[in-house]
């Protein structure tokens, strides 16, 4: 087991590199899930949106009480920052995250809303940002009641019709949530998020790490060497390919023990074992991917720009940047030649997953083989041009 | 003897055709790549459809204000291809039968009150309750104002107005927030420049090359010498920067270019970062090529996924001293700053800031490799 | 004096690879430090240059004690290293005129210097290719012309002929030769005993470290006790022979070793023929006949009990 040996000790020798890539990477998904660990899972939570809310519409230096009713009643979903109000400070602030939205309430606005309509309220945020978009509709909503009120109950004042609509906005509906005795815990978007990320974490990890340690063998002289060697070329590659998988095997094991320690709260068995199966076939994908590369590049510059240009735009075509459900059903059919697509659909289905029956773990099995697929038909692919040099050096 | 120096230290870096190559095609490669995928984002389309039923009990039957809005939610899916909720009326035991097998999200039945009955907490199931709290609050408030004043039931007329105006970030109005990821590739290739860095060092220091055991040799400051190479780089980093820019702009028709004074300081300080820091890492850390361009390329790769994920926010809430040296999003967030905003407070504050890592980079590079002997070559 | 070095020591964590060294070169010597691979030689010289940290020691340059600051030394150093140190990025000329022009400012004396390392080296046809064009022996030439071009006063050649085919060889023995009688001071380290004794005026053999023997090839030899050796075939000779040999005036040794015999002798005007019918007188038979003088291989063997191939 010569090659196999050698293999390990190349390992070795790169293990350093191979270690900033594994700490760096599992610590990024990591720290993607770090945000909301203790999140309940059976209750319904508001999205988490800070605010500046700056009212220029006072009376007497307080504000009116429709306004006042408005802020208290949006304190109930957001968080209202202090902003110095001039623009650059709100443009920093909305930059820098620190709010998502800037409130501005015009002079006059209370005056002109119980008579006319003719005021808005502005909004400065983010293009396209969902907590902006979020804001505004709660406003609206309060704001809607209140014209009725003002509308259809003309005795009311300020006071009376802004308590009549806080009442009308705090009812909600009863939720129950039925379990069944056989439904499996449920797992935070934290968890599903970990999980997508760990995809990152093998990528890199591994297609890098095979990535290396293949480029080594495969120089010109030490292929020659190998070549006129008393040892078979299929016992090498097999050799190499177990050197591959226990290297495989290491990254695989070590993202998957972190990430059962770091959820231990939300150890589910059945749910932990598919999610290690699929990022086990996934993993296996990677070391396809690393194996075509590291046979055939020599260059290392251009290496490592074909392994960042591979793993970056997979994964931003293949939905862990972007979600899924907002590209167009032309760009989901072009995901759906990633691996990386079927490995985070996969994950999705595992968390949804309620009862450990066939029905449910079909689809789930049918993604996971397609994530093999992958792996397989890459390897086919690289075997091919491997063959296809053999002969052509032979037959020069 | 410092342009003989400077003239030779170009004609080497154009001639490394694969470093060239690959410094102009990477980020290139990517953008189009990307922009294929953005110019096929459709917001508009709907991403979800929720499905629930509700209960026909007695109660159902008999609440015919609920019934009507039932109705005019099912008609409003059956006419416009916008509408999310896809509603059907069914038995108790169908819908029991129907959210068991997962077929629904839900299901709502009336007996003393509205309850709507789930099997999980997701996005569908918090859409159907905003739907029927919806419901819940507009009953309420009909049903006050019906109490006070019961004439109002036929003209009673439930608003939708929007009192907000959407106020632009600054007076150009740049609203594409798409042109993030372009400019996250132009910080991810400023930030290449980090090889270039590598590549003085090891040019220079006699136990990572022969050439620089050569070098170690020359009556030559070593001072001159690595900031001419210094210099050669950066020219050559901008060049790329700029055809880079040149083609996003006009090739994939992406407005990066403006103010275009601006958008190049903050490459050019940004370039400068990136090849101090190449420097830093080739003469700090004395281990084989091998480690120290991974080095570089995970602070590339990790740099690049939190600029343009939502790891950042996180960071930004947990280390936050972390989030702000972070070189790519240094570089990104100037260049976003000019796009979206006209105050340029921002800009400024990253540029003092990758000038003050520039400055600490070259410097610690300097004082580890002056005059420097090596315990072996 | 060009180069003093006193007491120089110098270790790799626990192993001393130069041990208490010493040595003086005047101007207008070429050096030779000849040893086994691991013998220090090439330490010594990143010392001298100061290249590397040593522990202790004193090293003079010119009469100045060598640092990496000293500008002015380092403008009258050319040095060969093991390694070929040449830009893959530039043609050979440009390699060329890129080193010189690190030391030399005026343009048109460059230009003239850089043609003439190209003469000197026979590399001229070849200006406008790549190194990775080169065969190993014309990057080696190359590799030398880029340490030789600003005529330096002191040159340190390290090993410039391994891997090297006899042809560039010769030249670059031929042309060290020459640039030592245009005047300037040569150190020639390598293992190769041929060329030591072939090129250089004084030699320092070193092993482990440690200046084993130091002096002139005549004088290193002269601390031999033989003068000449003689190399007999013969198909068989008992030990009681070879003890009989042994006691033929002038004979410092013989021995019997796999159907020769070798006999070294005191003095060499010694009769042949003398030797020869001894061996007749007792019917000791014989074949050809081969007669060697010392090398210095002789010289480290006696210091150190093995070969510098060894």
């Amino acid at each position: 087991m010569q090659v196999f040996k050698t293999y390990h000790k190349i390992i070795k020798r790169k293990f350093l590199s191979i270690a900033i890539l594994l700490v760096a990477y599992l610590g990024l998904s990591l720290l993607y899930s770090h945000s909301d660990l203790t999140s309940d899972v059976n209750s319904f939570t508001d999205i988490e949106v800070e605010i500046a809310f700056l009212n220029e519409d006072m009376t007497n230096e307080n504000n009116t009480e429709l306004v006042e009713g408005m802020k208290s009643y949006l304190s109930q979903h957001a968080e209202i920052v202090t902003v110095v109000d001039n623009r650059e400070d709100i443009q920093n602030a909305l930059f820098s995250n620190e709010i998502q939205a800037a409130i501005r309430i015009p002079y006059g606005f209370t005056k002109k809303f119980f008579k006319d309509n003719s005021l808005t309220i502005e909004q400065m945020s983010k293009p396209d940002s969902l907590e902006a978009f979020y804001v505004q509709s709660h406003i609206n909503k309060f704001l809607n009641k209140a014209k009725i009120y003002a509308s259809y109950m003309d005795e009311d004042d300020q006071a009376q019709i802004v308590e009549r609509v806080k009442d009308d906005l705090s009812k909600y509906i009863n939720v129950e949530v039925h379990g069944d005795s056989n439904v499996l815990l449920e797992v935070t978007r934290n968890m599903i998020n970990h999980y997508n990320f760990l995809g990152l974490y093998l990528l890199f990890s591994i297609v890098s790490g095979v990535g290396m340690s293949m480029m080594v063998f495969n120089k010109p002289e030490i292929i020659k060497r190998n070549n006129i060697s008393s040892l078979s070329i299929s016992n090498r590659n097999f050799q190499l390919f177990l050197g591959n998988i226990s290297y495989v095997l290491f990254c695989w094991g070590l993202g998957m023990l972190i990430s059962i320690v770091f959820f231990r709260h939300q150890f589910s068995l059945p749910k932990t074992i598919l999610f290690s199966i699929n990022a086990l076939c996934f993993a296996i994908t990677c070391l396809s991917i690393g194996f075509l590369i590291g046979k055939n590049v020599r260059n290392k510059n251009t290496f490592n720009s074909l392994v960042a240009i591979i793993i970056l735009s997979m994964t931003f075509i293949g939905g862990l940047f972007i979600p899924l459900e907002l590209m167009s059903s032309k760009i989901i059919k072009v995901a759906q030649f990633t691996p990386i697509y079927w490995y985070i659909k996969a994950n999705d289905n595992i968390q949804n997953l309620d009862i450990v029956s066939s029905d449910y773990l079909i689809p789930i099995g049918w993604q996971i083989l397609t994530v093999c697929a992958f792996g397989i038909g890459i390897f086919a692919f690289t075997f091919i041009i491997s063959k296809v040099k053999y002969s052509r050096f032979h037959s020069q | 003897m410092l342009l003989h120096v400077l003239k030779y230290k170009f004609i080497c870096l154009i001639r490394d055709k694969a470093i060239i190559f690959w410094a102009f095609m990477f980020p290139v490669i990517l953008a189009v790549l990307f922009h294929i995928v953005l110019i096929n984002i459709n917001p508009q389309e709907e991403f979800m459809k929720v499905e629930f039923s509700v209960v026909d009990n007695d109660g159902y039957r008999q609440d015919i204000r609920f019934k009507n809005y039932v109705n005019s939610i099912i008609e409003s899916y059956e006419n416009n291809s916008q509408s999310i909720y896809n509603i059907s009326i069914r038995s108790l035991e169908e819908s029991e039968q129907l959210l068991e097998d997962n077929k629904i999200d839900g299901y709502v039945k009336i007996e003393d009150e509205l309850k709507l009955i789930v099997k999980r907490s997701g996005t569908e199931q918090s859409l159907i309750k905003a739907l029927l709290d919806e419901y819940i609050q507009i009953n309420s408030t009909m049903e006050t104002i019906l109490s006070n004043n019961p004439s109002a039931l036929e003209n009673i007329d439930l608003l939708t107005n929007n009192f907000i105006e959407d106020v632009p970030l600054s007076e150009s109005d740049n609203t594409d927030f798409s042109i993030m990821i372009y400019y996250s590739l132009i910080a991810m290739s400023c930030l290449y420049a980090s090889f270039w860095g590598l590549r003085i060092i090891t040019l220079s220091q006699a136990d990572l090359s022969s050439i620089g055991a050569r070098m170690g040799l020359i009556p030559q400051k070593k001072l001159h010498i690595l900031a001419i190479d210094f210099f050669v780089s950066w020219i050559i980093q901008l060049g790329i920067i700029t055809f880079q820019l040149i083609f996003m702009s006009t090739v994939l028709n992406v407005e990066l270019l403006k103010p275009i004074g601006l958008v190049f300081l903050t490459t050019a300080v940004g370039s400068a970062m990136a090849i101090s820091l190449g420097s830093f890492i080739g003469a700090v850390i004395k281990k084989d090529e091998d480690t120290q361009v991974t080095i570089i390329n995970s602070v590339i790769g990790i740099g690049y996924v939190i600029t343009v994920s939502q790891i950042n926010e996180i960071l930004e809430s947990k280390l936050p001293f972390l989030a702000c040296i972070n070189p790519i999003k240094l570089v990104n967030d100037g260049l976003l700053s000019l796009y979206y905003f006209d105050n340029y407070a921002i800009l400024a504050r990253n540029v003092v800031l990758m000038s003050s890592l520039t400055f600490f980079f070259s410097a610690i590079t300097y004082l580890t490799v002056r005059r420097v002997k090596y315990a072996s070559i | 004096m060009v180069v003093k070095v006193e007491n120089l020591l110098k270790k790799y964590k626990n192993v001393t690879a130069v041990n208490n060294l010493s040595l003086e070169i005047k101007e207008g010597e070429i050096f030779g430090i000849l040893g086994p691979n691991g013998s220090g030689k090439t330490t010594t010289i990143n010392c001298i240059l100061s290249l590397l940290k040593y522990e202790s020691g004193n090293i003079e340059l010119f009469g100045e004690k060598m640092k990496p600051e000293a500008y002015e030394i380092k403008r009258k150093i050319g040095a060969v290293m093991q390694e070929v140190a040449v830009f893959d990025e530039l043609t050979v000329y440009e390699n060329i005129d890129y080193f010189c022009g690190l030391y030399i400012k005026n343009i048109n004396e460059k230009k003239d210097l850089v043609e003439e390392a190209m003469e000197f080296v026979k590399i001229k046809d070849y200006r406008k290719r790549y190194p990775k064009e080169l065969s190993g022996g014309l990057l080696r030439r190359l590799n030398i012309a880029c340490g030789i071009s600003h005529k330096p006063k002191l040159i340190i050649f390290d090993e410039p002929t391994v891997g090297v085919d006899p042809q560039s060889r010769n030249y670059i023995l031929e042309g060290i030769q020459k640039l030592n009688s245009s005047g300037a001071t040569i150190i020639y380290t390598s293992h190769y005993m041929e060329e030591v004794e072939q090129i250089c005026t004084r030699i320092g053999i070193v092993d482990k470290g440690s200046i084993i023997a130091l002096g002139s090839k005549e004088e290193l030899k002269n601390k031999l006790e033989f003068n000449k050796r003689l190399i007999i075939e013969n198909s068989k000779v008992s030990e009681e022979e070879i003890a009989e040999i042994q006691k033929i005036p002038f004979v410092i040794s013989a021995k019997y070793d796999n159907g020769k015999i070798f006999i070294s002798l005191s003095k060499s005007d010694i009769n042949v023929l003398t030797i020869l019918e001894y061996l007749k007188d007792r019917n000791i038979e014989f074949g050809s006949i081969q007669s060697e003088v010392p090398t210095l291989n002789d010289v480290f063997l006696k210091f150190t009990g093995k070969k510098l191939r060894d």
